[in-house]
């Protein structure tokens, strides 16, 4: 067989740009001796191009030689469209109410940021904006040219 | 939320809390008189009243959170009381302090002769068994209600039965569908202050497994991880003749030059790409003399080893206090004090750190230039910055401008494909950009340009 033998597999959640050797990732990575700021730097390094408090899910896989690889995603577009509205909850009248409004460029970036997640990689920007559309619709939210 | 407690009890005993460290279970079973009670770590499964020390592989004894004492009904609030009475005897050297809280459980502590002391950070490290198929679900459940951090390992780990699962690479994103193997062990970490049982009931309810998962429940503190992480660090060769090694360690090749570290949590021991590539470049450019300035200076690492391969003064800015400590406690392990390496800590609100003149001696520069209004520029003769791409860009004219015409800048913590926006930005303050890689990471250095 070829390939490394995996010792764990290791799931936690760290802000963008934000990894540090203390908790949460600290003692979730410490504990299997993976190298902390190995980790940190190359996690901050991947995660430069979203806002620094964006919650990133993260899911490391460590090998039994202590090196490990992660793969990262990115928020649930409903996170990111909640954020742009600048709302608590999603509406709860959907199509009758509009508890928010975004404009294109906040749905363009938040296409250009899911792109780069695992499952949206190989879709183009205008496939992921039309998905990020119908979220916002589910959601109450109406997406306007521009803010006047 | 009672709903998975066992139908074993019965209306003549009730259920009754106590948290207490373990060193006091003894105590609380003697005090609780044993055949009147069933003490259990964790929870109590169904049908299964045992007490009883969970071992593990390494037949250690993990302490535990909290214990569960079923009691007789009668006079339950008596039984707690004498509980108090009992362990704040002083026979065995130790004393604890009970109280009961509202609801029916006691909070046993021991009593600290120093209230002042600081407290460590504490987390509760739960170890749960499942099966393999579930593991995952399960994983993402917790995360969901309240879990910081979750891994997934083979059950058998170290026996017999050791199940070796390759992959090519990493484990791909698909929740709730992978199985890695036939019995895992979770271990979640949980803050100090969550209820973990709850937790755990209601991300196995929400997956739709009814019973409890078998758990153990341990307190995790600071130390316990930052040694882990202190362990790992070996003396290495970064650059022929150039050292760095750990404190603890005698360097293997006295004759070299031998930067000597304790990096603390502070970024920089030496191992990471970028921090060769800045030293392989400092290594190239240094003649002796300069002044050098290091952005991001972490351990102070790339200061340290340039103040000893010849540079007259460095000074280093990190946005991190912890950084700040660390830098000069490893500065004075390398025989440099103040006069040779200054640290400043940069503001968030994002002010110029460095002050005027800090490229300079007081007494011993006499080629000091006064600009204009009597404020003297930072000049320094190298400038490293290895940070990460977004403050590279947005502090480009900052960190240029620390650099006198004809100065060399290197800037790393940079992936392969960030290269092209890093050149892009400092193309009009550099000459001579050049890039060099190691593992998929870069350092992009140049020549400051004349004006």
């Amino acid at each position: 067989m070829s390939g490394k033998v995996v010792s764990a597999l290791i799931r936690l959640v760290v802000n963008a740009g934000q990894a540090k050797p203390a908790p949460p990732v600290g003692p979730a990575l410490g504990q299997h001796r993976l190298n902390l700021m190995a980790f940190c730097k190359d996690f901050n390094a991947r995660t430069q191009h979203m806002k620094p408090d964006v919650p990133v899910s993260v899911t490391v896989t460590a090998y039994t030689d202590s090196s490990f690889d992660f793969v990262i995603k990115s928020p649930k577009v409903s996170y990111f469209l909640k954020k742009a509205a600048g709302l608590q909850n999603g509406g709860g009248r959907a199509g009758h109410d509009v508890a928010g409004v975004v404009t294109v460029k906040h749905v363009y970036e938040i296409a250009k940021i899911k792109q780069t997640d695992p499952d949206c990689q190989y879709m183009d920007l205008d496939a992921i904006s039309k998905s990020i559309l119908g979220t916002a619709r589910s959601m109450g939210i109406a997406v306007k040219r521009d803010l006047n | 939320m009672h709903t998975y407690l066992p139908r074993l009890l019965s209306h003549s005993s009730r259920m009754v809390s106590i948290l207490s460290p373990s060193i006091a279970s003894g105590r609380i079973r003697r005090s609780l008189r044993a055949r009147d009670v069933t003490l259990s770590r964790g929870f109590l499964h169904a049908g299964t009243p045992t007490a009883g020390l969970q071992e593990y592989r390494d037949n250690s004894v993990q302490r535990v959170l909290g214990t569960r004492v079923l009691v007789p009904n009668k006079n339950v609030s008596d039984q707690m009381v004498n509980l108090a009475v009992r362990l704040n005897s002083r026979r065995v050297g130790r004393s604890f302090c009970a109280h009961t809280t509202a609801g029916e459980s006691v909070v046993v502590k021991e009593k600290s002769s120093d209230s002042e002391e600081k407290k460590p950070f504490i987390m509760q490290s739960v170890r749960i068994r499942c099966r393999g198929d579930i593991a995952d679900g399960l994983v993402e459940a917790l995360m969901c209600f309240g879990a910081s951090s979750c891994s997934i390992e083979d059950a058998h780990y170290g026996s017999t039965n050791e199940q070796e699962i390759y992959t090519d690479g990493p484990v791909p994103w698909q929740t709730g569908e992978r199985q890695l193997w036939e019995e895992s062990h979770i271990t979640a970490i949980f803050p100090e202050e969550q209820d973990v049982g709850e937790s755990i009931a209601m991300a196995s309810h929400s997956i739709g497994f009814n019973e409890m998962p078998h758990y153990v429940v341990e307190l995790m503190e600071d130390q316990d991880w930052i040694e882990q992480l202190q362990s790992m660090f070996e003396p290495v060769e970064v650059a022929a003749g150039l050292w760095i090694v750990p404190n603890w360690r005698a360097p293997p090749n006295p004759m070299a030059v031998n930067v000597i570290l304790d990096p603390g949590l502070a970024f920089g021991t030496g191992e990471h790409p970028t921090t060769r590539l800045c030293l392989q470049l400092l290594h190239q450019v240094l003649r002796g003399g300069e002044r050098m300035l290091d952005y991001g200076t972490g351990s102070g690492i790339l200061s340290i080893a340039a103040l000893k391969m010849g540079a007259s003064r460095a000074v280093g800015i990190d946005i991190d206090p912890m950084a700040i400590t660390s830098a000069r406690y490893n500065a004075s392990l390398n025989d440099l004090d103040d006069q040779r390496l200054q640290v400043f800590l940069a503001s968030i609100n994002g002010e110029d750190p460095v002050p005027p003149g800090a490229a300079y001696h007081p007494v011993f520069d006499n080629d000091m230039d006064e600009g204009p209004d009597n404020k003297m520029s930072p000049d320094f003769d190298i400038v490293i910055a290895n940070i990460l791409l977004n403050p590279l860009v947005d502090l480009a004219s900052r960190i240029a401008n620390y650099a006198r015409p004809g100065a060399f800048v290197g800037l790393s913590g940079i992936l392969v494909e960030q290269v092209e926006q890093v050149r892009h930005t400092y193309a009009c303050y550099l000459d001579n950009i050049q890039v060099t890689q190691d593992c998929g990471w870069a350092c992009v250095s140049g020549v400051r340009k004349l004006s």
